[in-house]
Protein backbone atom coordinates (compact mmCIF):
# COMPACT_ATOMS: atom_id res chain seq x y z
CA UNK A 1 0.00 0.00 0.00
CA UNK A 2 2.72 2.18 1.09
CA UNK A 3 4.08 1.99 -2.98
CA UNK A 4 0.86 2.75 -4.46
CA UNK A 5 0.17 5.95 -2.16
CA UNK A 6 4.15 6.73 -2.82
CA UNK A 7 3.35 6.60 -6.46
CA UNK A 8 0.05 8.61 -6.46
CA UNK A 9 2.31 11.26 -4.23
CA UNK A 10 4.92 10.59 -7.02
CA UNK A 11 2.97 11.19 -9.91
CA UNK A 12 1.31 14.77 -8.55
CA UNK A 13 4.72 16.16 -7.76
CA UNK A 14 5.92 15.03 -11.52
CA UNK A 15 2.80 16.94 -12.72
CA UNK A 16 3.29 20.06 -10.73
CA UNK A 17 7.13 20.28 -11.76
CA UNK A 18 6.81 19.06 -15.35
CA UNK A 19 3.30 20.24 -16.60
CA UNK A 20 4.55 24.07 -16.24
CA UNK A 21 7.79 23.49 -18.36
CA UNK A 22 6.29 21.22 -21.13
CA UNK A 23 2.60 23.46 -21.40
CA UNK A 24 4.86 26.63 -21.18
CA UNK A 25 7.53 25.61 -24.19
CA UNK A 26 6.92 27.26 -27.43
CA UNK A 27 4.30 29.31 -29.51
CA UNK A 28 1.70 26.61 -29.52
CA UNK A 29 -0.53 28.08 -26.69
CA UNK A 30 -0.99 31.60 -28.79
CA UNK A 31 -1.43 29.53 -31.60
CA UNK A 32 -4.23 26.99 -29.82
CA UNK A 33 -4.91 29.02 -26.63
CA UNK A 34 -8.42 26.92 -25.99
CA UNK A 35 -6.00 23.87 -26.08
CA UNK A 36 -3.70 25.28 -23.99
CA UNK A 37 -6.18 26.34 -21.34
CA UNK A 38 -7.65 22.46 -20.81
CA UNK A 39 -4.34 21.47 -21.14
CA UNK A 40 -3.30 23.60 -18.33
CA UNK A 41 -6.40 22.79 -16.06
CA UNK A 42 -6.45 19.25 -16.73
CA UNK A 43 -2.95 18.81 -15.47
CA UNK A 44 -4.28 20.46 -12.09
CA UNK A 45 -6.83 18.27 -11.91
CA UNK A 46 -5.42 15.23 -12.02
CA UNK A 47 -2.52 16.91 -9.79
CA UNK A 48 -5.03 17.13 -7.21
CA UNK A 49 -6.75 13.64 -8.33
CA UNK A 50 -3.61 12.00 -7.48
CA UNK A 51 -3.01 13.83 -4.18
CA UNK A 52 -6.46 12.52 -2.99
CA UNK A 53 -6.54 9.29 -3.90
CA UNK A 54 -3.33 8.90 -2.05
CA UNK A 55 -4.96 10.35 0.50
CA UNK A 56 -8.06 8.09 0.05
CA UNK A 57 -6.03 5.17 -0.12
CA UNK A 58 -3.50 5.53 2.94
CA UNK A 59 -6.85 6.27 5.23
CA UNK A 60 -8.80 3.02 3.98
CA UNK A 61 -5.53 0.86 4.14
CA UNK A 62 -4.68 2.30 7.84
CA UNK A 63 -8.91 1.74 8.78
CA UNK A 64 -8.86 -1.73 7.06
CA UNK A 65 -5.99 -2.82 9.66
CA UNK A 66 -7.10 -5.45 12.10
CA UNK A 67 -4.84 -5.88 15.37
CA UNK A 68 -4.13 -9.33 14.44
CA UNK A 69 -2.46 -8.45 11.22
CA UNK A 70 0.07 -5.87 13.03
CA UNK A 71 3.37 -8.21 12.81
CA UNK A 72 4.70 -5.69 10.05
CA UNK A 73 4.29 -2.42 12.39
CA UNK A 74 5.48 -0.12 9.92
CA UNK A 75 3.63 0.04 7.22
CA UNK A 76 0.63 0.73 9.36
CA UNK A 77 2.20 3.59 11.30
CA UNK A 78 2.92 5.34 8.01
CA UNK A 79 0.00 4.91 6.29
CA UNK A 80 -2.11 6.32 9.85
CA UNK A 81 0.54 8.75 9.88
CA UNK A 82 -0.15 10.01 6.02
CA UNK A 83 -3.61 9.85 6.84
CA UNK A 84 -3.28 12.58 9.63
CA UNK A 85 -1.16 14.50 8.13
CA UNK A 86 -2.98 14.84 4.52
CA UNK A 87 -6.45 15.06 6.88
CA UNK A 88 -5.08 17.93 8.56
CA UNK A 89 -3.22 19.49 5.07
CA UNK A 90 -7.12 19.00 3.65
CA UNK A 91 -8.51 21.00 6.58
CA UNK A 92 -5.91 23.84 6.45
CA UNK A 93 -6.57 24.11 2.61
CA UNK A 94 -10.49 24.06 2.87
CA UNK A 95 -9.96 27.02 5.58
CA UNK A 96 -7.94 29.16 3.46
CA UNK A 97 -10.13 28.54 0.36
CA UNK A 98 -13.20 29.78 2.54
CA UNK A 99 -10.98 32.39 3.44
CA UNK A 100 -10.59 33.84 0.10
CA UNK A 101 -14.26 32.81 -1.16
CA UNK A 102 -15.74 34.57 1.09
CA UNK A 103 -15.04 37.63 0.29
CA UNK A 104 -14.85 37.26 -3.59
CA UNK A 105 -18.73 36.22 -3.12
CA UNK A 106 -19.16 39.98 -1.06
CA UNK A 107 -17.15 41.85 -4.27
CA UNK A 108 -19.68 39.79 -6.80
CA UNK A 109 -22.81 40.72 -4.89
CA UNK A 110 -21.58 44.81 -4.87
CA UNK A 111 -20.16 44.27 -7.81
CA UNK A 112 -24.03 42.86 -9.63
CA UNK A 113 -25.83 45.80 -7.28
CA UNK A 114 -23.41 48.27 -9.14
CA UNK A 115 -23.92 47.54 -12.27
CA UNK A 116 -27.97 47.30 -11.34
CA UNK A 117 -27.07 50.97 -10.94
CA UNK A 118 -24.60 51.67 -14.03
CA UNK A 119 -27.51 49.99 -15.91
CA UNK A 120 -30.33 51.86 -14.61
CA UNK A 121 -28.84 55.29 -15.18
CA UNK A 122 -31.32 57.62 -17.39
CA UNK A 123 -28.12 58.69 -19.49
CA UNK A 124 -27.70 54.43 -19.91
CA UNK A 125 -29.24 52.26 -22.91
CA UNK A 126 -29.68 48.86 -22.77
CA UNK A 127 -30.15 46.17 -26.04
CA UNK A 128 -29.87 42.22 -25.94
CA UNK A 129 -27.54 40.24 -27.93
CA UNK A 130 -28.03 36.75 -28.03
CA UNK A 131 -29.53 36.87 -24.97
CA UNK A 132 -27.27 39.25 -22.82
CA UNK A 133 -28.24 42.51 -21.93
CA UNK A 134 -25.55 44.95 -23.30
CA UNK A 135 -25.31 48.47 -21.38
CA UNK A 136 -24.17 51.37 -23.21
CA UNK A 137 -23.06 53.65 -20.31
CA UNK A 138 -22.14 57.34 -20.55
CA UNK A 139 -18.35 57.50 -19.92
CA UNK A 140 -14.80 58.92 -21.28
CA UNK A 141 -13.40 55.67 -20.72
CA UNK A 142 -12.77 53.92 -24.03
CA UNK A 143 -13.81 50.46 -21.62
CA UNK A 144 -15.98 47.22 -21.71
CA UNK A 145 -16.51 44.93 -19.42
CA UNK A 146 -18.57 41.25 -18.77
CA UNK A 147 -19.98 40.38 -15.88
CA UNK A 148 -20.98 36.87 -15.04
CA UNK A 149 -23.53 35.51 -13.08
CA UNK A 150 -27.23 35.24 -12.75
CA UNK A 151 -27.65 38.28 -14.41
CA UNK A 152 -24.68 38.18 -16.27
CA UNK A 153 -24.37 41.96 -18.65
CA UNK A 154 -22.15 43.14 -20.64
CA UNK A 155 -20.80 47.35 -20.51
CA UNK A 156 -19.41 49.18 -22.83
CA UNK A 157 -18.67 52.82 -22.52
CA UNK A 158 -20.03 55.86 -24.78
CA UNK A 159 -16.88 56.53 -25.69
CA UNK A 160 -15.96 52.96 -26.78
CA UNK A 161 -19.15 53.15 -29.40
CA UNK A 162 -18.42 56.26 -30.69
CA UNK A 163 -14.61 55.08 -31.65
CA UNK A 164 -15.48 52.01 -32.96
CA UNK A 165 -17.39 51.20 -36.28
CA UNK A 166 -20.58 49.01 -35.93
CA UNK A 167 -18.68 46.09 -36.71
CA UNK A 168 -15.87 46.48 -34.62
CA UNK A 169 -18.13 47.41 -31.59
CA UNK A 170 -19.76 43.62 -32.41
CA UNK A 171 -16.39 42.39 -32.02
CA UNK A 172 -16.02 43.83 -28.69
CA UNK A 173 -19.29 42.49 -27.89
CA UNK A 174 -18.57 39.16 -29.23
CA UNK A 175 -15.54 39.21 -27.33
CA UNK A 176 -17.15 39.65 -23.81
CA UNK A 177 -20.33 37.28 -24.27
CA UNK A 178 -16.95 34.83 -25.22
CA UNK A 179 -15.91 35.20 -21.79
CA UNK A 180 -19.89 35.00 -20.04
CA UNK A 181 -20.24 31.74 -22.78
CA UNK A 182 -17.38 29.76 -21.96
CA UNK A 183 -17.14 30.37 -18.18
CA UNK A 184 -13.77 31.91 -17.98
CA UNK A 185 -14.62 33.70 -14.83
CA UNK A 186 -14.57 30.33 -13.51
CA UNK A 187 -11.65 29.01 -14.70
CA UNK A 188 -9.76 32.36 -14.10
CA UNK A 189 -11.60 32.04 -10.36
CA UNK A 190 -9.85 28.20 -9.85
CA UNK A 191 -6.28 29.30 -10.84
CA UNK A 192 -6.80 32.28 -8.79
CA UNK A 193 -7.74 30.29 -5.79
CA UNK A 194 -5.29 27.79 -6.66
CA UNK A 195 -2.44 30.99 -6.64
CA UNK A 196 -3.60 32.09 -2.98
CA UNK A 197 -4.38 29.20 -1.66
CA UNK A 198 -0.30 27.51 -2.90
CA UNK A 199 1.67 30.80 -3.00
CA UNK A 200 4.53 29.03 -3.00
CA UNK A 201 4.13 26.79 -5.67
CA UNK A 202 5.24 28.05 -9.03
CA UNK A 203 3.44 26.27 -11.01
CA UNK A 204 0.10 27.85 -8.91
CA UNK A 205 1.78 31.36 -10.15
CA UNK A 206 2.05 30.18 -13.81
CA UNK A 207 -1.14 28.70 -14.25
CA UNK A 208 -3.08 31.76 -13.08
CA UNK A 209 -0.52 34.18 -15.19
CA UNK A 210 -1.25 31.77 -18.14
CA UNK A 211 -5.47 31.55 -17.57
CA UNK A 212 -5.29 35.32 -17.49
CA UNK A 213 -3.60 35.46 -21.37
CA UNK A 214 -5.48 32.29 -22.42
CA UNK A 215 -8.94 32.84 -21.78
CA UNK A 216 -8.16 36.70 -23.67
CA UNK A 217 -7.07 35.32 -26.82
CA UNK A 218 -9.85 32.65 -26.68
CA UNK A 219 -12.13 35.51 -26.31
CA UNK A 220 -10.55 37.22 -29.40
CA UNK A 221 -10.56 33.95 -31.43
CA UNK A 222 -14.25 33.95 -30.98
CA UNK A 223 -15.04 37.58 -31.84
CA UNK A 224 -13.18 36.84 -34.89
CA UNK A 225 -14.88 33.96 -35.66
CA UNK A 226 -18.03 35.82 -35.08
CA UNK A 227 -17.37 38.94 -37.01
CA UNK A 228 -13.85 38.33 -38.86
CA UNK A 229 -10.59 38.82 -37.91
CA UNK A 230 -10.27 42.18 -40.04
CA UNK A 231 -13.01 43.73 -37.58
CA UNK A 232 -11.79 42.45 -34.52
CA UNK A 233 -8.39 43.19 -35.34
CA UNK A 234 -9.58 46.64 -35.91
CA UNK A 235 -11.38 47.16 -32.62
CA UNK A 236 -8.40 45.92 -31.11
CA UNK A 237 -5.96 48.15 -32.51
CA UNK A 238 -8.27 51.08 -31.98
CA UNK A 239 -9.10 50.49 -28.37
CA UNK A 240 -5.46 50.31 -27.46
CA UNK A 241 -4.80 53.40 -29.43
CA UNK A 242 -7.74 55.07 -27.51
CA UNK A 243 -5.68 53.38 -23.71
CA UNK A 244 -2.48 53.36 -25.14
CA UNK A 245 -2.27 49.59 -24.15
CA UNK A 246 0.42 47.57 -25.21
CA UNK A 247 -0.74 44.23 -25.10
CA UNK A 248 -3.79 45.23 -27.19
CA UNK A 249 -2.02 46.33 -30.14
CA UNK A 250 -0.03 42.89 -29.96
CA UNK A 251 -3.12 41.58 -29.47
CA UNK A 252 -4.79 42.48 -32.65
CA UNK A 253 -0.85 41.41 -34.47
CA UNK A 254 -1.51 38.16 -33.69
CA UNK A 255 -5.27 38.01 -35.00
CA UNK A 256 -3.80 39.97 -38.25
CA UNK A 257 -0.98 37.32 -38.42
CA UNK A 258 -2.74 33.98 -37.64
CA UNK A 259 -6.57 34.66 -37.74
CA UNK A 260 -8.04 31.48 -36.36
CA UNK A 261 -10.06 29.01 -38.33
CA UNK A 262 -13.39 29.71 -39.30
CA UNK A 263 -12.76 33.85 -39.02
CA UNK A 264 -11.72 34.24 -42.56
CA UNK A 265 -12.95 34.91 -45.51
CA UNK A 266 -11.19 34.30 -49.25
CA UNK A 267 -11.48 37.38 -50.87
CA UNK A 268 -8.12 38.99 -51.84
CA UNK A 269 -9.01 42.52 -49.77
CA UNK A 270 -9.81 40.78 -46.53
CA UNK A 271 -5.80 39.17 -47.14
CA UNK A 272 -4.54 42.35 -48.14
CA UNK A 273 -6.00 44.31 -44.89
CA UNK A 274 -5.07 41.41 -42.74
CA UNK A 275 -0.85 41.86 -44.02
CA UNK A 276 -1.19 45.60 -43.43
CA UNK A 277 -2.73 45.15 -39.90
CA UNK A 278 -0.17 42.38 -38.88
CA UNK A 279 2.87 44.49 -40.40
CA UNK B 1 -50.87 40.46 -21.22
CA UNK B 2 -48.31 40.69 -19.42
CA UNK B 3 -44.92 41.25 -21.92
CA UNK B 4 -42.09 38.78 -20.49
CA UNK B 5 -38.93 40.24 -19.98
CA UNK B 6 -35.75 39.40 -18.44
CA UNK B 7 -34.69 40.04 -14.91
CA UNK B 8 -32.00 42.51 -15.46
CA UNK B 9 -34.33 44.68 -17.60
CA UNK B 10 -37.27 44.52 -15.16
CA UNK B 11 -34.72 45.92 -12.29
CA UNK B 12 -33.43 48.94 -14.67
CA UNK B 13 -37.33 49.57 -14.87
CA UNK B 14 -38.05 49.31 -11.05
CA UNK B 15 -35.02 51.33 -10.30
CA UNK B 16 -36.02 54.60 -12.83
CA UNK B 17 -39.12 54.42 -11.46
CA UNK B 18 -38.49 54.58 -7.63
CA UNK B 19 -35.61 57.66 -8.64
CA UNK B 20 -38.43 59.50 -10.40
CA UNK B 21 -41.03 59.03 -7.54
CA UNK B 22 -40.72 61.72 -4.58
CA UNK B 23 -41.51 59.18 -2.18
CA UNK B 24 -40.94 55.37 -1.16
CA UNK B 25 -44.08 53.43 -3.42
CA UNK B 26 -45.48 49.99 -2.78
CA UNK B 27 -45.26 46.75 -5.01
CA UNK B 28 -48.98 47.52 -7.03
CA UNK B 29 -47.83 51.51 -7.19
CA UNK B 30 -44.33 50.25 -9.25
CA UNK B 31 -46.50 48.48 -11.41
CA UNK B 32 -49.28 51.13 -11.79
CA UNK B 33 -45.89 53.13 -13.40
CA UNK B 34 -45.01 51.12 -15.76
CA UNK B 35 -46.55 51.95 -19.39
CA UNK B 36 -49.46 50.52 -20.30
CA UNK B 37 -49.83 46.40 -20.55
CA UNK B 38 -46.05 46.58 -19.63
CA UNK B 39 -46.33 46.00 -16.25
CA UNK B 40 -45.31 42.63 -14.88
CA UNK B 41 -47.48 40.35 -12.56
CA UNK B 42 -47.04 41.10 -8.64
CA UNK B 43 -45.28 38.17 -7.71
CA UNK B 44 -42.74 38.75 -10.49
CA UNK B 45 -42.40 42.67 -9.29
CA UNK B 46 -42.13 41.16 -5.77
CA UNK B 47 -39.29 38.79 -6.75
CA UNK B 48 -37.37 41.65 -8.89
CA UNK B 49 -38.14 44.15 -5.45
CA UNK B 50 -36.62 41.24 -3.24
CA UNK B 51 -33.62 41.16 -4.79
CA UNK B 52 -32.98 44.72 -5.34
CA UNK B 53 -33.40 44.83 -1.07
CA UNK B 54 -31.04 42.02 -1.38
CA UNK B 55 -28.08 44.04 -3.05
CA UNK B 56 -28.78 46.90 -1.19
CA UNK B 57 -30.31 48.65 -4.55
CA UNK B 58 -33.45 49.57 -2.67
CA UNK B 59 -34.15 49.91 0.64
CA UNK B 60 -37.62 47.85 2.04
CA UNK B 61 -39.77 50.30 4.57
CA UNK B 62 -42.58 49.15 7.01
CA UNK B 63 -45.89 51.24 5.77
CA UNK B 64 -48.01 49.54 9.24
CA UNK B 65 -50.77 48.29 8.04
CA UNK B 66 -50.79 48.48 4.42
CA UNK B 67 -47.28 46.74 4.62
CA UNK B 68 -44.27 47.49 2.98
CA UNK B 69 -42.94 50.30 0.54
CA UNK B 70 -39.89 50.65 -1.11
CA UNK B 71 -36.88 53.36 -2.46
CA UNK B 72 -34.08 53.49 -4.04
CA UNK B 73 -31.21 53.48 -1.50
CA UNK B 74 -29.50 56.58 -2.92
CA UNK B 75 -30.51 59.10 -5.47
CA UNK B 76 -29.32 58.81 -9.11
CA UNK B 77 -27.25 62.18 -8.85
CA UNK B 78 -25.21 60.37 -6.24
CA UNK B 79 -23.78 58.15 -9.39
CA UNK B 80 -21.94 59.23 -11.90
CA UNK B 81 -21.07 56.91 -14.65
CA UNK B 82 -17.75 57.91 -15.14
CA UNK B 83 -16.66 57.28 -11.73
CA UNK B 84 -18.32 54.24 -11.36
CA UNK B 85 -16.80 52.75 -14.53
CA UNK B 86 -13.46 53.53 -13.20
CA UNK B 87 -14.03 51.99 -10.37
CA UNK B 88 -15.85 48.52 -11.77
CA UNK B 89 -12.46 48.63 -13.99
CA UNK B 90 -9.80 49.26 -11.67
CA UNK B 91 -11.72 46.42 -9.32
CA UNK B 92 -11.12 43.78 -11.95
CA UNK B 93 -8.64 41.22 -11.72
CA UNK B 94 -7.89 37.78 -12.29
CA UNK B 95 -10.05 36.58 -9.40
CA UNK B 96 -12.36 39.24 -9.36
CA UNK B 97 -16.29 38.59 -11.50
CA UNK B 98 -15.54 40.87 -13.78
CA UNK B 99 -13.47 40.37 -17.08
CA UNK B 100 -12.29 43.48 -19.14
CA UNK B 101 -11.82 43.33 -23.42
CA UNK B 102 -8.42 45.07 -22.62
CA UNK B 103 -7.31 42.17 -19.87
CA UNK B 104 -5.36 41.90 -17.16
CA UNK B 105 -2.15 40.72 -19.07
CA UNK B 106 1.47 42.38 -18.01
CA UNK B 107 4.83 42.73 -18.81
CA UNK B 108 5.81 38.81 -18.95
CA UNK B 109 2.69 38.42 -21.17
CA UNK B 110 3.30 41.10 -23.66
CA UNK B 111 7.04 39.64 -23.76
CA UNK B 112 5.53 36.07 -24.44
CA UNK B 113 3.23 37.77 -27.27
CA UNK B 114 6.12 39.70 -28.41
CA UNK B 115 8.50 36.83 -29.07
CA UNK B 116 5.62 34.69 -30.50
CA UNK B 117 4.93 37.41 -32.86
CA UNK B 118 8.71 37.57 -33.60
CA UNK B 119 8.49 41.94 -32.53
CA UNK B 120 11.19 43.14 -30.52
CA UNK B 121 10.07 46.83 -30.81
CA UNK B 122 7.43 48.02 -29.22
CA UNK B 123 3.88 48.14 -31.41
CA UNK B 124 3.72 51.01 -33.53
Amino acid sequence: MIGLVGSLILAAIILTVAAPVILSYGAWRTRWPRLALAAWHTALLLGVLCLAASLAVSILAAVAQRPGQLSNWFEPTVLVFFGWVGLAVVGGLLALLFTYTEPIGRDDRRLQAEFSRLAAQSTSTCQQVHGFDVVVVKSSAPIALSLSGRESRIVVSSCLTRALSASQLRAVIEHERAHLVQHHRLVSRIAYLNRVCLPMLPAARQLNRTTGLLVELIADDEAARQVGAVNTANALLATAQLSDDEAMKLRARRIAARPPRGSLSSSARVRRTLATLAD
Amino acid sequence: MAVRRNRGELETSVLRILWSAERPLSARQIMDDFPAGAAPALTTMLTVLDRLVKKTTVTKISNGANGFVFAASAPESSFTADAMVSALSASSDRGAALLQFAGELDRQDIELLRSVLGTDEPSE
